[in-house]
């Protein structure tokens, strides 16, 4: 480096420690305020489950679930719902239109929450102004410009506002959660984060931020899906401040009754153990400054909630299996109001090959900490949809049999109903994996599952992914039995595997 | 993940709302059966003004896993949670029910 560009890397830096300064004073140091203090939670209002009109499909569940992986899991998510879309059940309604409930996790987020902002008819704007838009660039260029590094300099901003912006500038112009709520319809977007104390999802709904005394009507998507996709260490947590206990919650029992009938289960039994560890997370939030422990939990910061669970199916699960909010769907089953789930499971994990395997040399820290964080995260979704297709008949069958035996023991003939209903919806619920691992063939399996986690993707990358999630839906083993059952019929036949891995390989090798 | 059923008969043709999930789209109607989870739950009844009027608890576990309650009135009608009153209003601020505590039915169970 000669002095003449010593000189100006000099001025460079000076000029953003001033910026900073200057920024630093006017800003008064403060950290940003992610989530605002809630002047009233009438659940009447707010973005809850109960304020968005159903679909005409209203015996039927329909859940998608999408999982992280940067532009891989945006990409491939959308292309599943562009496959959903071509699922006809009337001249103005797709199986797209009737889906429920989106839960989602970091790049499955992006594509779920403009979804729920914009419907089908926003899918295509989703692929040209984000998944084909090299989003490393543009990251590096608002954070590492002058006026970029000034500002990280100062506490209120943080590394993470320059991925906010980017998805406010690309996607979200600012809209808030009052756009869901003006929009009024399914689905119930769920975007999961992680509470980076706990090791447990932050699904942000109105019903977890009511423990907070929080409204997010106001919170910007852009927030919520940055907080879901915060990868440990390269960006900072999204931190949430808990007002608990507020005016807003005087007046009436606090905490919740949900949480504490939850927190106070008997958690030596095993049977129990999930709904009291529910409990006691959500009684910590909802003591806040209040707790009588040493921690009172007074801000919660989240961050990427692959790190507790990569594939978002956490809040279905227990949207299913519970009558916690929101929503808690089980006595719903049991009565035979919902009939029928069809579940979608969009798992974009990597498993990409690592010249660390060929070589002796100890890999560096960086490796390391990369490692430790991102085979975590791959390795929560192994095996994980598998396990729900499990965990779901186990929990309908055994209880069937249970009420079965309860009806004759204490003369209770509805209980016969509910058992049988419950076996009803353990035959009607619809399992899909879109998952890479399904893909038959080797080389092209390899080839999906080594795509970058990243914020830019080469083109032909972004085209493989955009047939693939259709194709592996069109292929799951309960996709047509599934759009028989709900009386839909193909607009268009969905791409094959095997001509899609075709167009890889021959790509590939032209 | 276990579950059990409290039978829930008076008062009859009344919305249960299940341990304070007010925002439940289709609560059951009394007389009704009612699938919970193991453990502590808590059936109300709102009146037209929003407000707590019936009450009752119910500790479902392997030995208890068909119980059946009457609720019991709360009087005063107590505001639910995140009342649609005013946190601020003199009405809400004076009464401050915490759970279990006015006209709570004791568990009856097992009874066929």
């Amino acid at each position: 480096m000669n002095d003449k560009s010593r000189r100006a890397g000099v001025r460079a830096a000076m000029g953003a420690l001033c910026l900073a300064g200057v920024i630093a004073i006017v800003s008064g140091c403060a950290y940003p305020i992610r989530n605002m203090q809630a002047t009233d939670l009438n659940p009447t209002r707010g973005y809850r489950w109960s304020q968005l009109a159903e679909g005409r499909l209203n015996d039927t569940l329909v859940i998608v679930t999408a999982s992280g992986g940067g532009t891989r899991a945006t990409a491939l998510t959308l292309s599943l719902l562009q496959g959903l879309q071509q699922v006809r059940l009337a001249p103005d309604d797709t199986l797209a239109d009737e889906i429920d409930i989106i839960s989602s996790v970091s790049g499955g987020s992006v594509t779920a929450g403009y979804f729920a902002l914009r419907g089908t008819a926003g899918l295509n704007d989703l692929t040209t102004e984000f998944i084909r838009k090299d989003g490393i660039a543009a990251l590096a260029r608002a954070g590492l410009n002058p006026f970029g590094l000034a500002a990280l300099a100062t506490p209120s901003k943080e590394r993470i506002d320059v991925l906010i912006d980017y998805l406010d500038g690309q996607l979200f112009h600012g809209d808030t959660y009052q756009a869901l709520l003006t929009r009024g319809r399914r689905p119930y977007l769920i975007l999961n984060a992680a509470d980076m104390v706990e090791g447990v999802p932050f699904p942000l709904t109105q019903e977890n931020l009511d423990l907070l005394c929080s409204d997010m009507t106001g919170m910007k998507l852009s927030v919520a899906v940055a907080a879901s996709a915060a990868f440990p260490v390269a960006l900072s947590p999204v931190t949430l401040k808990n007002y608990s206990k507020c005016p807003a919650q005087a007046g009436a029992t606090w905490p919740p009754l949900w949480v504490t009938n939850a927190a106070n289960t008997d958690r030596t039994r095993p049977e129990n153990v999930a709904r009291a560890e529910r409990g006691r997370v959500a009684l910590a939030y909802a003591l806040g400054s209040e707790a009588q422990t040493e921690t009172k939990k007074q801000y919660v910061h989240l961050l990427d909630g692959g790190i507790a669970d990569n594939l978002g199916l956490s809040e279905p699960l227990r949207a299913v299996t519970t009558n916690d909010p929101a929503p808690g769907l089980l006595n719903d089953i049991a009565d035979g109001r919902i009939k029928r789930i069809v579940f979608v499971v969009v798992n974009s994990r990597s498993f990409a090959t690592s010249p660390l395997d060929e070589t002796q040399a100890t890999p560096s820290a960086l490796a390391m900490l990369n490692s430790s964080i991102a085979a975590a995260i791959d390795q929560a979704s192994v095996g994980f949809s598998a396990r729900l297709r499990t965990t779901l008949d186990d929990a309908f069958t055994a209880t069937a049999t249970d009420f079965r035996g309860d009806a004759l023991q204490f003369g209770a003939p509805e209980l016969l109903d509910k058992a049988a209903n419950l076996d009803a919806i353990k035959r009607n619920t619809f399992l899909m994996e879109v998952d890479f691992a399904n893909i038959r063939d080797p080389v092209c399996r390899s080839y999906f599952h080594n795509i970058p986690t990243s914020w830019k993707l080469e083109t032909s990358e972004i085209d493989a992914l955009l047939a693939m999630g259709g194709a592996l839906l069109g292929e799951a083993p309960e996709f047509q039995p599934m759009v028989q059952a709900i009386g839909g019929r193909m607009d268009r036949t969905l791409p094959s595997v095997a001509s899609e891995c075709q167009k890889v390989t021959t790509n590939r090798n032209p | 993940m276990a579950y059990g059923n409290v039978r829930i008969g008076e008062p009859k043709d009344r919305k249960v709302y299940i341990n304070g999930v007010y925002t439940a789209l289709t609560p059951p109607t009394s007389p009704c059966t009612v699938t919970v989870e193991y453990g502590p739950n808590t059936f109300e009844t709102l009146n037209d003004e929003k407000k707590i009027d019936f009450r009752g608890d119910a500790v479902i576990d392997e030995a208890h896993r068909y119980v059946v309650i009457t609720l019991a009135a709360v009087d005063p009608p107590a505001p639910a949670l995140l009342s649609t009153v005013s946190p601020q209003s003199p009405s809400a601020a004076s009464a401050t029910p915490q759970a279990g505590d006015a006209g709570e039915a004791p568990n009856k169970p097992n009874v066929p």
